[in-house]
């Protein structure tokens, strides 16, 4: 049978067709997905999908389809835009999105680093703050401590090993019960050095456990030296005494020194 | 020059440049796709403005292919919008009477007789075409709605050859199958 179809016959089944595809395959597929449709990134199947969908929502497949305009165009072409109509386009634009343009210029790669180096400001500020009244705390809190009077440590007087008499002698022992421990080194024969010098040495390992600044000799002949009972472990100890003259120094004295720790209750 | 930030950011010159070389060319892209013309500035000017908010993304020395795809990005997501609206458009009732004063004069009415006729017609043009292979339905579908070949080429992922022969089977196909000349 010979049947004669008119312009509307195929506009009607055209659309038709449209909306009964529009009905069961759902919604336009999004710009991302038409974006990876055109770098072929999609799999096989999405792919076939997005086609469908093109061939539904024929609006967005021309949009997707229709390629850029040549950039050669001439005063007379179609839609040709005047050298005077982009400048005024450009100057509603700037009056447009200042506030963006603004924005932007504090969010381009120079406004991001300046934005983190202020927060990172204000955080530096704030611990430093915080830093400073602990600080502060602590300082008020020692020089308190400093100004009142307080009880001195056990003392510990110290004698020249080979200088206590009798060579037999038991060398000094100490039994730490405070927080720290006064020892009094008496320096015994010449004492006609400009300056001098103690240093605390560890007796098993020889390792030195402190050392002082030059230390002028005083009436007594003696040096109290507090030393933080945590600082001493059970062991022997040598208490050595430099006396120094000029740059050369002299070994004037050792004192032995045997440290025990307190027993249990 | 009109800068675009009274600050003189490091972009802004750049920008500028790229304003006035590409903005004419935008713009008709927006006009190809039968945009009208306020609406074709309105979306150039969106570009721009997504654009200026990139500059520091554009990784060589030629902008365009950025640009390109920022104004790609811009109309698909105008005419989806569009789609979807229209998909989710309200109903209205055939008795609004807003609808009164827009309605078109109906045009002269069919009588029974010639409207069994052309729904027959319809009815069997629509078997036609759904009878043809998908590939060849899916070609002269964009073909109904003048999509040039080139457009179908770039819309379906093959090659022109391949759409000027699906659109000649498929015009053979129907032809046998209706008796005419589609």
């Amino acid at each position: 049978m010979k049947t004669t179809m008119n312009r509307s016959d195929w506009d009607a089944v055209r659309d038709a067709m449209i909306a009964d595809d529009q009905a069961s395959l759902g919604e336009p597929p999004s710009v991302d997905e038409l974006l990876a449709y055109e770098r072929g990134q999609l799999s096989k199947e999405d792919a076939e999908r997005v086609q469908q969908l093109l061939v539904a929502y024929p609006e967005l497949a021309r949009a997707y389809a229709t390629p850029f305009p040549s950039d050669d165009t001439h005063p007379g072409d179609a839609d040709y835009l005047a050298g005077d109509v982009i400048d005024r386009q450009l100057i509603a634009f700037r009056a447009d999105n200042r506030s963006v343009a603004a924005n932007v210029a504090g969010g381009g790669t120079n406004g991001r680093v300046l934005q983190f180096w202020l927060r990172a400001s204000a955080s530096i500020a704030a611990i430093a703050a915080t830093v400073a009244i602990v600080f502060g705390a602590i300082l008020w809190h020692t020089r308190t401590e400093l100004l009142r009077p307080h009880v001195l440590p056990e003392a510990a007087i110290l004698t020249p090993d080979g200088r206590r008499g009798i060579a037999e002698q038991p060398q000094a022992t100490i039994t730490p019960t405070g927080d720290s421990l006064l020892l009094v080194v008496s320096l015994i024969g010449p004492t006609d050095y400009e300056t001098y010098r103690l240093e605390l040495v560890s007796g098993e390992s020889h390792q030195r456990v402190w050392s002082s600044e030059p230390l002028r000799a005083t009436s007594s002949n003696s040096f109290n030296v507090e030393v933080p009972s945590r600082a001493l472990t059970a062991g022997t100890y040598q208490m050595i005494a430099y006396g120094l003259r000029g740059n050369a120094q002299e070994q004037v004295a050792t004192y032995t020194i045997d440290v025990r720790r307190p027993s249990a209750p | 020059m009109v800068m675009i930030v009274d600050g003189g950011g490091p972009h802004d010159e750049r920008f500028e440049a790229i304003y006035r070389k590409c903005y004419g060319r935008v713009y008709r892209y927006f006009r190809t796709n039968r945009i009208a013309d306020d609406e074709a500035h309105d979306l150039s000017q969106d570009t721009f403005k997504r654009l200026y908010e990139r500059m520091d993304q554009i990784r060589n020395d030629d902008p365009w292919p950025f640009l390109a795809t920022i104004a790609k990005t811009v109309l698909l997501n105008r005419v989806r919008a569009r789609q979807t609206q229209k998909r989710s458009a309200t109903m209205v009732e055939i008795d609004d009477p807003e609808l009164s004063f827009a309605e078109p004069a109906a045009p002269a009415e069919l009588d029974y007789a010639d409207r069994q006729v052309e729904k027959s017609r319809r009815w069997r043009l629509r078997a036609a075409m759904e009878s043809l292979p998908r590939g060849q339905r899916d070609c002269l579908r964009l073909r109904m709605q003048d999509l040039t070949y080139d457009e179908i080429t770039t819309t379906l992922g093959i090659s022109l050859d391949a759409v000027k022969s699906r659109l000649r089977d498929a015009t053979r196909s129907l032809r046998e199958q209706l008796g005419e000349e589609p």
